[in-house]
């Protein structure tokens, strides 16, 4: 019987077969499951033709969007956030919504090693009204099941204008002053 | 007239294939399938001639073999089938993730042909 390994690059692959009909399997695909390909029958007829394959992996990954983009941050409340190219223009999958705890959770994520990870590209797409989005796109390199990133997402900073005036003779503007002005949410 | 031994040596290029011998009288002495290249098999017959009628595929080969007067005897038959190469196709093979639908970067995949049905 006819045996064939084709070896596939950036998704695809192509090899000249005899016809007939094929069982299909994987036997290396760093990142995923190989026994989940799919479809796993292939028939070669009498003209060129395209098969086309999937693979599943099982990975997840949890990104936290805060303040400080470490643990302990601040978190925003909502936003979205998409997996894409390393360019950032081309989007994989669906947009992932933020949830109130700054979260997003990507599951079925291919995953490496410590030594070898995998490496995924996101960009964010939205924050919430009193935080700014992290602009870049940014690289995740999956080196576990199971893994936990954060971005940071600074506070808004609107323009304030303040007046001072002398609180006996109305409108009289306080000719020199200093303010100090204390965030009472600080965790300083 | 009496009953020819005659071991016949047949050789045939494919397999399976399907061998019927025919006495000169046009009657079935033996049929068999041949699974290997050589195959050995014992018949008799009377008359002074053997037909042989070998099928491979799409392939058929007829021969006729005269017989000795010896009454044990042994023959070589050979069935020379045509080598047929078979038409190959290109196929282009993609692969991506089942869930963000990203192609995969770097896989092997293994396509191994089913058996064929046997075809004598």
């Amino acid at each position: 019987m006819t045996n064939y390994d084709v070896t596939i690059t950036d998704g695809t692959g192509s090899q000249t077969m005899d016809m007939g009909t094929y069982t299909v399997s994987a036997i290396y695909a760093p990142g995923y499951d190989m026994t989940s390909l799919a479809p796993t029958n292939y028939t070669v007829g009498s003209s060129t033709q395209t098969g086309a394959f999937t693979l599943a992996a099982t990975g997840t990954l949890t990104i936290t969007f805060n303040e400080t983009g470490a643990e302990g941050g601040t978190p925003i409340t909502s936003g979205t956030v998409v997996m894409t190219d390393s360019t950032g223009e081309t989007q994989y999958g669906p947009v992932i919504e933020i949830d109130s705890n700054g979260i997003a959770t990507f599951n079925n994520v291919p995953y490496g090693s410590v030594q070898s990870a995998y490496t995924l590209f996101f960009k964010q797409l939205t924050s919430d009204e009193n935080h700014n989005i992290y602009e870049n796109v940014f690289a995740v390199g999956m080196g576990a099941q199971t893994q936990s990133e954060y971005i940071i997402n600074t506070a808004k900073s609107v323009l304030q204008n303040f007046t001072l005036t002398d609180a006996n003779y109305t409108n009289l503007p306080v000719y020199n002053a200093v303010l100090s002005f204390e965030n009472n949410n600080s965790e300083d | 007239m009496f009953y020819k031994k005659i071991l016949l040596n047949i050789f045939s290029s494919k397999q399976p294939c399907k061998v019927t011998v025919f006495s000169c009288d046009d009657e079935v002495i033996e049929e068999f399938a041949i699974q290997s290249y050589h195959t050995k098999i014992c018949i008799r017959t009377k008359g002074h001639s053997i037909k042989l009628f070998a099928k491979y595929k799409s392939q058929t080969i007829y021969q006729t073999v005269s017989l000795y007067f010896n009454l044990c005897q042994s023959l070589v038959v050979n069935f020379a089938f045509d080598t047929i190469l078979p038409h190959r196709q290109p196929s282009f093979i993609t692969l991506s993730d089942r869930t963000y639908g990203f192609p995969i970067a770097n896989a092997i995949l293994n396509f191994k042909q089913k058996p064929l049905p046997l075809i004598c």
